[in-house]
């Protein structure tokens, strides 16, 4: 049986995908009572700026109903983007700290 | 083996190999004991439906039609239902598509990421997302 | 831990490298991902620390590929128990 569970967003707001990885997160957080970790990385960080719509209203209740959101450092450098670009709550982590959140969940599913 | 994989499937049919490895995968799975629970997510989602052939033959020539009847999997899916395998679709994914009132294959769930896939989870050993 | 990969990305690199971390790393190449077991592609799974390396049977006879001879080419029944028994984490990137 699961307890942490990492979802790792990949892809830009765009790509069905990540809205896919934002609505399974949501999911497994209130519905599955596990403890679900969002972490952005590559093209998947853009997700981080602050969507209107649906998908940056789900991501603003993720967060609100404890769900952590993660952003790979190295991809917002490589995009010109600066952590206070991000929408309030983001903790920026390294790819050490994001190799731990892999480590020690139960899963890591890649959208 | 007894242990159980949930396989979130995000590609459809044809549009790349993915859909073929979950089902044969999941197969081979069960034979050996396990337990499968398909979640049929994103353009995974068209997989859920019964065909609709057109009537007589359609224009396809013998060497293109054995290429794509390897991308044909409605009776791969029904197999795997009766082997025990748990199959449920996002119908939010198919709605989109317009698909969400096409009858299902045989043992395939209506059902959503909240509750179905949720649900799955329960009892999982191994989580696998598979797609674009 | 198992990678999965089933795409020729180039994301891929960064991505082993950040979610696999100094795990010890067996990859598991189905579909087009097959071609990374190509000899002139392998040594680019190696620079990340992959250590072992299977790929699916089907993926290689439908491509008509030879691969690297560390590549060990694995049936369905095959990758069951990889993924299943055989790793505390798989994650298909």
């Amino acid at each position: 049986m699961f307890s942490t569970v990492n979802v790792v967003v990949r892809k830009t707001p765009g790509q069905e995908p990540a809205v896919l990885g934002l609505r399974a997160a949501w999911a497994m957080l209130t519905n599955g009572g596990f403890d679900v970790r969002l972490l952005c990385m590559g093209d998947g960080v853009f997700n981080l700026l602050g969507l209107p719509g649906y998908a940056g209203d789900m991501l603003r209740r993720f967060m609100a109903e404890g769900g952590s959101v993660h952003a790979l450092g190295t991809s917002l450098e490589e995009r010109g983007l600066s952590p206070e670009a991000l929408i309030d709550g983001v903790e920026v982590v390294d790819a050490e700290e994001a190799a731990e959140m892999v480590q020690d969940a139960e899963a890591t599913t890649a959208y | 083996m007894s242990r159980t994989i949930t396989l979130v499937l995000l590609s459809g049919s044809t549009e790349n190999d993915d859909a073929v490895f979950a089902v044969n995968l999941s197969k081979a799975i069960l034979e050996k004991g396990g337990k499968v629970n398909l979640f049929l997510y994103g353009n995974g989602c068209n997989l859920a439906n019964k065909p609709v052939p057109v009537e007589g033959r359609s224009a396809i020539s013998d060497a293109l039609r054995a290429h794509m009847d390897g991308y044909v999997l409605s009776e791969k899916i029904e197999e795997l239902t009766r082997l025990g395998a748990k199959i449920a679709t996002c119908h939010t994914t198919e709605y989109s598509r317009g698909t969400e009132g096409c009858p299902y294959l045989d043992g395939v769930e209506r059902g959503d990421v909240g509750n179905s896939y949720t649900r799955f989870l329960m009892a999982t050993d191994v989580l696998l997302a598979i797609g674009n | 831990m198992l990678l999965l990969l089933n795409k020729m990305r180039k994301e891929y690199a960064e991505e082993i490298r950040v979610l696999a971390g100094d795990e010890d790393k067996t990859v598991l190449l189905v579909g087009d991902a097959v071609f990374f077991g190509l000899p002139g592609m392998l040594p680019g799974l190696e620079e990340l620390g992959v250590e072992e390396f299977y790929a699916a049977e089907d993926a290689v006879q439908a491509r008509g590929l030879t691969l690297d001879p560390k590549v060990r080419i694995v049936d369905y029944p095959g990758m069951a128990g990889l993924i299943l028994d055989d790793h505390d984490q798989v994650v298909a990137l």
